[in-house]
């Protein structure tokens, strides 16, 4: 058995969670205890690993109470959220059938509820429906319904996703606010404690500074610190002392990390290692570079290389994308994150990266280009030629619009153009 | 190793029956027999079928095994072929081979770990009911398009099953005269999913009636036995189908 379930906790007094998140969860409860409360929800949000699923299954475990889960390995649309969320939430649970026969007896746990896809068709198994439905369900729920979540946001966006969490009771799962809490102390004794008791068990030495190495790079993503450490053992205790056997963990890395690694970091490998996680485009990543690049390359000549290694890159994205190769495009990237060794001067300040300014003004433009697609589409079909073409002559139709006002007129009937067409068609210019 | 010969028909029945429940059920087999049980995901609905020995035509297992199958699988087998036929099972590795007639299929097995079975809880009222299925299958059909829930009531003279919505309503009542038994004192009541009664009823192709006993807000049990009143009970396959009680506020 791996470590992260043969060490899962079972008792409260187990869980490395902060008693602030602890009491507020047990609050509700009680409520639920009471009577039906108003909020009949309740969604955990916060990253992977720190233990919201986990809180749940103790704390239901405590409380005697079954747990009646849907994960993401399950589909979760419409049909399946009636079968077996709406059932468990208003029917009674034949598997602890005993003594406590009114009130809630069981919690309903929709875990990673942010990766339910609505929208999708039917034919790409997709959980059309689901979300709307939950919604459904908890204003009915005469049990307990729990939702776990890393991406909040994400799920904010979502259709029916507020209907649910304005009825829900939300909580971050943050083990702390600030290093200097004493959350943070609590968090980093009981962790420590945690790992050390761990290891004894299980007869291992490991040296307590190579522990903080993995604690620190995992942050607070317990699972993933078990992990590693569970990971040094495998390797033996020769390895066990390099820091390059413990391996990285596969976290979605974001944009301004990856940015920011690119930048700043001497080690082109690493550039890379943060790349392989990326949850960006190569197109977006080169988009970024070149918007912040000049902010970071300091000497000229680290300007020029650097944009040198851009360009070439962006050149074989072109190619890739005409002639369709998609797996090239992974070379396009690789050297892009070659600009991290084309700056030899890093720049010791902090620098705030921004964001595109192209891709902003594409999305300003959208409406204007929409116009202008919709006026040479139209164009073409009368001149019966491609838009393509239709877009090179454009100079020459609009050259015609603005001197012949007969063509003019007999265009506009023809291809029955709006007054804002007839104004783009005037304006000459691609 | 492990042969067995078994009628389509009565595998095809215990096929449907599982399905009600699950999508995947692990068997139990030893030299008395084979037993299933299954609780669906939300623990609203379980079913425990026994099969003994004395069913099959033909029986060998030679030690204790747990056999677990995708339902859906095995009910596709079933359908290539026709009732009368007989099904001959045996398992080869980690596949279960079916020769029907002509024709031999294996499907493969699931991990035994993958597919849990429940433990039966306790239950037991004292109350019951002995009715016919197709009296119940009425009453439950009356119901269909009109709630999600269905109520059931029972006296010492009737039994009663209730449907209502805000716009609409049915209502079946069985007085004592068309039960084929019935034990209670004063009223108890208690609503069920109405979706897996139905689904219940329409598996149970060859049971003809069935004993329901329940009390106040309590689980429902319902025992059927197939291939009633054909030979002696040694050779029946008998069931039990459980169902969680709607929570009331």
């Amino acid at each position: 058995m791996v470590w992260v379930e043969k060490y899962r906790p079972k008792k409260i007094a187990d869980l490395i969670v902060s008693d602030s998140i602890l009491d507020q969860i047990s609050k509700w409860i009680d409520l639920w205890k009471e009577g039906t409360p108003v909020k009949k929800a309740m969604i955990l949000y916060g990253p992977p690993g720190v233990g919201k699923t986990t809180t749940v299954h103790v704390i239901a475990n405590e409380l005697g109470w079954p747990v009646v889960e849907m994960n993401a390995s399950d589909l979760r649309n419409r049909d399946s959220m009636k079968r077996i969320a709406l059932m468990a939430s208003i029917y009674g649970d034949l598997t602890t059938i005993g003594e406590n026969r009114s009130g809630p007896n069981k919690i309903v746990l929709i875990d990673e509820a942010d990766n339910i896809f609505e929208g999708r068709s039917r034919q790409s198994g997709g959980d059309t429906g689901g979300i709307s439905e939950l919604a459904k369900i908890i204003k009915s729920t005469r049990n307990p319904i729990v939702l776990t979540m890393n991406e909040y946001y994400e799920f904010r966006r979502k259709s029916s996703a507020s209907e649910i969490i304005n009825e829900a009771l939300n909580i971050e799962f943050l083990q702390y606010k600030r290093r200097n809490d004493t959350d943070y102390k609590q968090f980093r004794m009981k962790l420590l404690a945690r790992i050390n008791q761990i290891l004894r068990e299980e007869g291992i030495k490991i040296g307590q500074s190579q522990i903080m190495d993995i604690v620190e790079r995992n942050e607070n993503d317990i699972r993933g610190i078990l992990n590693d450490i569970e990971s040094i053992r495998d390797y033996g205790q020769g390895g066990a002392s390099s820091q390059a056997d413990v391996g990285y963990r596969d976290s979605a890395q974001n944009i301004y990390k990856a940015i920011s690694t690119t930048f700043k970091s001497q080690d082109y490998n690493k550039v890379l290692r943060t790349l392989y996680d990326k949850d960006f485009t190569t197109e977006d990543y080169m988009m970024w570079i070149d918007q912040n690049l000049p902010d970071e390359a300091q000497e000229p000549k680290d300007l020029m290389d650097a944009y040198e290694v851009l360009s070439r890159a962006d050149r074989l994205v072109g190619r890739v994308f005409k002639k369709q190769h998609y797996a090239f495009k992974m070379y396009a990237e690789e050297m892009s994150a070659g600009v991290s060794v084309m700056i030899k001067e890093k720049n010791e300040h902090y620098v705030k990266y921004k964001f595109p300014e192209i891709i902003k003004s594409m999305s300003r433009m959208r409406e204007a280009r929409r116009s202008r697609e919709q006026l040479l589409m139209k164009l073409s079909v009368a001149a019966h030629t491609s838009k393509r073409k239709t877009r090179d002559y454009f100079w020459f139709y609009s050259y015609l619009a603005t001197r012949d006002k007969k063509f003019l007129e007999g265009i506009e009937k023809m291809l029955q153009l709006s007054d804002k067409e007839v104004a783009r068609l005037k304006k000459s210019g691609k | 190793m492990m042969r067995i010969s078994i009628s389509v028909k009565n595998l095809k029945e215990v096929a449907d029956l599982l399905n009600t429940v699950v999508t995947e059920a692990k068997f139990k087999l030893d030299k008395t027999g084979i037993s299933v049980k299954a609780v669906d995901p939300a623990h609203v609905a379980m079913i425990s079928i026994d099969l003994p020995k004395d069913i099959f035509n033909e029986f060998q297992v030679d030690e204790e095994e747990e056999i677990s199958l995708d339902v859906e699988r095995l009910k596709a087998v079933i359908k290539l072929a026709s009732s009368s036929d007989l099904v001959t099972i045996s398992k080869e590795k980690e596949k279960l081979k079916f020769e029907i007639g002509n024709i031999v299929k294996s499907i493969s097995l699931l991990d035994n770990n993958s597919v849990t079975t429940p433990r039966i809880p306790q239950i037991s009222s004292e109350y019951f009911v002995v009715l016919g299925k197709s009296d119940l299958e009425k009453g439950l059909r009356a119901a269909e398009d009109v709630s999600d829930a269905i109520r059931l009531t029972l006296t010492d003279s009737d039994f009663k099953a209730r449907s209502m919505s805000d716009s609409e309503e049915s209502e079946m009542v069985l007085p004592k005269d068309m039960l084929k038994e019935i034990f209670c004192k004063g009223p108890v009541k208690s609503s069920y999913p109405l979706e897996y009664l139905l689904k219940l009823v329409k598996s149970l192709a060859s049971a003809d009636e069935m004993k329901m006993s329940f009390k106040d807000d309590y689980p429902l049990t319902i025992e059927f036995t197939l291939n009633q009143g054909k030979g002696n009970a040694e050779k029946h396959i008998s069931g039990v189908f459980l169902l969680a009680p709607r929570m009331e506020q």
